[in-house]
């Protein structure tokens, strides 16, 4: 299974690239994914609580499965305007 | 029509492209770079957005106020990249028969926008320098404090609102013998740390 995972904003700065795809063996949840990504890029778990994550473009509560060519996103709470 | 953009907008001609003769009013929210912050003074402004969701969330907020508003039509277009003082940063137009729910659907609009839009504003803060004008300081609340912390005397009286507008920092550091290095060195680090 393929994921794409994108990073925007200060979730961007702080894992040093705006994308990156995720290759799992497993089923496995959005809560499951973030963990990995905190192992690989430790300067996450400071962000953790500022942390939004979206799927396919809607916001995700983190218990989603995630399945082959899934889009997951990570960034700061949003503020244009 | 939504739009995420690099370019400029006009308002004029967003407005003109929503008139119709069934129309009786196009209502306009247009969101411009402010050259304050609560953290200091603003120099550019850095905007960045998810895009593609950005604009499903759009839609999904277009969709809305046609639904539960009498209104005819909408218009929202957002700038993204580095944007100057008082340069667009997004527009957004309602048409309809009647104003009343133009006002409205626009007003809610603008605050959905701000909450589940995927963009963000980077705000790149000016250096503080000899000739920043004390106004722009004072428009900090850490700004204020600092000031007070280096015995800047009595910015609250009628004279002082005066000079407030006119005076640079510099200047009143010399006027009451402040060292200036050690203020521009303390409103530089500190005003930022508090983002």
């Amino acid at each position: 299974m393929k994921v794409k995972v994108k990073f925007f904003a200060s979730q961007r700065k702080a894992v040093g690239k705006s994308e990156l795809e995720i290759n799992s063996e497993e089923k496995i949840t959005i809560n499951r994914l973030l963990e990995m990504l905190i192992t690989e890029y430790p300067e996450l778990k400071k962000l953790a609580k500022f942390t939004i994550v979206s799927l396919n473009y809607n916001f995700a509560n983190g218990s989603e499965l995630l399945k082959d060519g899934d889009e997951v996103a990570l960034f700061p709470p949003v503020g244009g305007g | 029509m939504i739009e995420i953009t690099n370019e400029d907008f006009s308002v004029n001609e967003i407005v003109e492209r929503m008139k119709s003769p069934e129309i009786g009013c196009v209502v306009t929210f247009v969101g411009t770079v402010r050259s304050t912050s609560p953290q200091g003074p603003v120099e550019t402004v850095e905007i960045e957005s998810y895009t593609e969701m950005a604009r499903e969330k759009l839609s999904e907020l277009v969709e809305h106020v046609k639904k539960y508003f009498e209104i005819a039509d909408v218009s929202i277009i957002h700038r993204v990249g580095k944007l100057e003082i008082s340069e667009n940063i997004v527009c957004i137009a309602v048409s309809a028969v009647h104003r009343k729910d133009a006002f409205k659907a626009c007003e809610w609009l603008i605050n959905e926008l701000k909450k589940c839009v995927p963009i963000w504003k980077n705000e790149i803060f000016t250096k503080i320098v000899e000739n920043t004008r004390l106004v722009e300081i004072l428009k900090s609340p850490e700004g204020s404090k600092i000031l007070a912390k280096h015995n800047l005397p009595c910015l609250h009286c009628p004279m002082a609102t005066y000079e407030i507008g006119t005076l640079k920092i510099g200047e009143v550091a010399k006027m009451y013998g402040i060292n200036i290095k050690n203020l521009l060195k303390d409103l530089n680090k500190n005003i930022r740390k508090s983002r």
